[in-house]
């Protein structure tokens, strides 16, 4: 670089320096021409759609992932997470667009835009959901850990040290890069699913035509459904998502490079969840009808008919799964309370200068790798509690995201058009009709047998 | 900025610091001003759906946790 910009640079604020050096590459990659220019800007500008779409993948999505296949097979749920496909990226996309357009987070916007009611009600939710999910993440790093025969203890330290770590010492570039370096490890699912005894294509194949659902439309349908939608759009998503292209510093100009690097996370969220309910199926499905499977029952399936090495590298994955989403959800909680709050907001700030703005993530973290630690905490009241929280979260998540992508005034040309106001307005109603279906279900608990 | 007809192809770095940081929105002023937005028409309906929503769920919830101690 030349000296000039660096000259230049050094003038800037510390955390606006850094997001301009980066910046400046772009720039100077932008006025290049070629098929390789054109990649290297491609991958430059890659990252927070991946990210958010793999850290999607979370402990606690693998987990329902896993429950799905062992209790549903495959007749139901492979076309059901193809459709999730579209569902991840029409949601995910319009963070992209309004980040790129207003060079702010969501917090930030509903605060400003709808007042400090909505804005402090969407903070609280995030913020316990996000702490209440990091305690599954947690519980998954040490389920996954105990395999290796690490003890609680040390695995729930060792992660609460090694994200704060990634959090505090690493500026944005660096830190993206090595995010994404760790959530490469969650395709370690894809290559197991080969090794599945009698896993049959052709069933596979067929699933498409049938749908078919074993026992019909039952409450526990409705929990799975709801479930396997709720890990594949969460309201931290939505937050993180938007934070991540402010602070990376995405543009208008970048949109269509935010939209591709979307679409690219949401066929990975997508292959990866297939694989788990592909090999959970074809290892657990058809053993046993309760619908109260945990993880370790189906390690230890995983084991008897795949062999030790695939049960280690599945118990790796969920480990992998968990530190990537607890670095996600982390962020996701010191953007959304800088963003509220009006503190410094960006990764890019050293952590002396903005010990405000890493203080609630490392908080959140430090919270749910104690929790994790309690004996005979009551993990699964947590685990429904968090389901509950972003039941009613994020029909409301998304009803200011829609308001925002709909507002003239701030996206200006960058508006919804017609077929993503469709598109979002159906799944939001799906969302809402599935929630108030299992809330019925809750209620009456006979309603569906 | 000096120039808005400018690309950023145009640009040279070494005279128009400036405009690159304003186009790339990296200082504040450049961000484009949100104030609160005013609450009408269908916005109106849809925040007293989620109002409404909220309650009822909220309902179920008390009923669904209180059938589990």
């Amino acid at each position: 670089m030349k000296d000039i910009y660096k000259e230049k640079l050094n003038n800037l604020p510390v955390d606006i320096k850094l997001r301009a050096a980066d910046r400046l590459k772009i720039h100077l990659m932008r006025q290049k021409y070629g098929y390789f220019s054109r990649l290297c800007l491609l991958m430059a500008l890659i990252g927070p759609g991946i990210l958010v779409m793999i850290a999607d993948n979370d402990a606690g999505g693998v987990m329902t992932y896993a429950q799905t296949g062992s209790i549903f097979g495959i007749g139901f749920f492979i076309p059901f997470m193809i459709v999730m496909l579209p569902v991840a990226y029409i949601v995910q996309e319009m963070t992209v667009r309004l980040g790129a357009v207003t060079h702010r987070g969501h917090a930030e916007m509903i605060w400003k835009r709808y007042g400090k009611f909505w804005g402090a009600f969407s903070l609280i939710d995030l913020v316990i959901a996000n702490v209440l999910t990091l305690i599954t993440e947690f519980i998954g790093i040490t389920i996954g850990m105990r395999v290796f025969g690490v003890p609680p203890l040390i695995s729930s330290t060792a992660a609460v040290l090694i994200i704060a770590s990634i959090q505090l010492f690493l500026r944005y570039f660096a830190w993206e890069w090595i995010s994404l370096s760790i959530a490469a490890f969650n395709l370690i699912f894809v290559p197991l699913v080969f090794f599945v005894p009698h896993l049959h294509w052709g069933a596979v194949a067929r699933s498409f035509g049938t749908w078919h659902i074993p026992g019909g439309v039952t409450s526990l349908f409705i929990y799975v459904v709801l479930a396997n939608l709720g890990t594949t759009i969460a309201p931290w998503m939505l937050f993180f998502q938007q934070s991540s292209v402010v602070d990376k510093g995405l543009t208008v100009k970048d949109i269509r490079d935010g939209q591709f690097d979307t679409f690219i996370g949401s066929v990975f969220m997508v292959i990866v969840a297939i694989a788990i309910i592909l090999i959970t199926a074809g290892t657990v499905y058809g053993m046993t009808h309760t619908p109260n499977l945990d993880i370790q029952t189906i390690l230890a399936a995983i084991s008897s008919k795949m062999g030790p090495l695939a049960m280690r590298l599945f118990a790796l994955g969920l480990v992998e799964a968990g530190l990537i989403a607890a670095i996600a959800i982390s962020a996701s909680t010191s953007w959304a309370m800088g963003e509220a709050f009006g503190w410094p907001k960006s990764i890019n700030i050293p952590p002396l200068e903005g010990w405000k703005f890493y203080l609630p993530g490392i908080i959140s973290l430090f919270i749910a790798g104690s929790i994790v630690l309690i004996p005979n905490a009551p993990l699964g009241f947590l685990n429904l509690t968090v389901q509950v929280v972003a039941t009613i979260f994020m029909p409301a998540a998304m009803m200011f995201l829609l308001l925002l992508l709909n507002d003239k005034e701030i996206m200006g040309e960058h508006i919804n058009k017609s077929w993503q106001n469709i598109s979002a307005f159906t799944i939001v109603g799906f969302l809402i009709i599935m929630n108030f279906m299992y809330g019925l279900t809750v209620v009456f608990p006979h309603l569906l047998g | 900025m000096k120039n808005n007809k400018k690309t950023s192809k145009d640009i040279d770095l070494d005279e128009d610091w400036e405009d690159f940081i304003k186009e790339e929105g990296l200082i504040d002023y450049n961000k484009i001003p949100v104030q609160k937005a005013e609450i009408k028409g269908w916005v109106q309906i849809a925040f007293w759906f989620l109002r409404i929503y909220i309650l009822v769920m909220i309902i179920m919830v008390i009923i669904g946790f209180s059938r589990i101690h």
